[in-house]
């Protein structure tokens, strides 16, 4: 997907988000969020040319679904390794917050939140870099 | 999870869902409706013994069985769920415009599967 549109996706899902309190409805929020993160995690490998905006080919990926699927087939660019790690957090909500019967509670949020400022924050520096 | 901790979870979202409204949330909403799936889908999976309340089908591409192999009670909720499922991978995970058909299309499927539900507890 280009880049334009992941930034779009990324931009629909942060709207929605702000619609949402993540006490009471922590299940969509944990999703969102992770929606949003992937969005611009994928807009800033296609910026620096570690995958491709289009269809995958024997080179290079295309889209990540997550941060492990598909997994990377080169080294996870520097300056996104944080942002990798903040979007694996928020990921690995999902057993318990999403899918499993636990509830967000506050610190958790924050955790979350957190990461994700992290995410866009890096994100955001690699998207000026090339003029985004 | 037991069914009713699965039909707990599903109000719960669905209760969410109903705060966002089309067309500028239908990205969140075609996305979020697969997760008020999962959990109508694995109350029935369970309720129907195709699987125990310790096992999980994420989306029904995931199944590992056709649809027309499930107890027939349940295939045409599992049909909308697998319909959900088509629809998140166009818009939410392709590049997309909203169009004016998929508000209907999102809440019917999503009613279907409840209607599926309710029937089954009638049994």
């Amino acid at each position: 997907m280009k880049i334009t549109d992941h930034l779009e996706k990324a931009s629909a899902f942060e709207r929605a988000l702000a619609k949402l309190n993540p006490l009471v409805d922590g299940e969509l929020y944990t999703v969102f969020l992770m929606r949003a993160g992937t969005n611009r995690l994928n807009a800033a490998l296609h910026a620096l040319g570690i995958t491709t905006d289009g269809a995958a080919t024997a080179a290079k990926l295309g889209d990540l679904n997550h941060t492990y699927k598909p997994k990377l087939n080169s080294t996870v660019p520097p300056e996104l390794k944080e942002a990798f790690m903040r979007l694996s957090y928020i990921e690995d909500l999902r057993p318990d917050y999403v899918r499993g019967s636990k509830t967000l509670n506050i610190s958790t949020v924050s955790k979350a939140e957190s990461a994700y400022a992290a995410i866009k924050h890096d994100t955001d520096a690699v998207l000026k870099q090339g003029s985004v | 999870m037991t069914p009713a901790e699965h039909l707990a979870k599903a109000q719960v979202v669905l209760a969410s869902l109903y705060k966002l409204t089309f067309p500028g949330d239908y990205l969140a909403i075609v996305d979020g409706a697969m997760i008020a799936g999962y959990h109508l889908g694995n109350a029935l999976l369970h309720e129907h013994g195709v699987l125990p309340d310790d096992a999980h089908a994420n989306t029904p591409s995931k199944l590992e069985r056709p649809i027309d192999s499930l107890p027939p009670a349940i295939q045409m909720a599992f049909r909308a769920f697998a319909e959900l499922e088509r629809l998140r991978f166009e818009y939410v995970r392709s590049p997309s415009r909203y169009d004016a058909g998929l508000e209907r299309r999102v809440w019917d499927l999503l009613k279907e599967m409840q209607q599926v539900k309710r029937r089954a507890e009638t049994i």
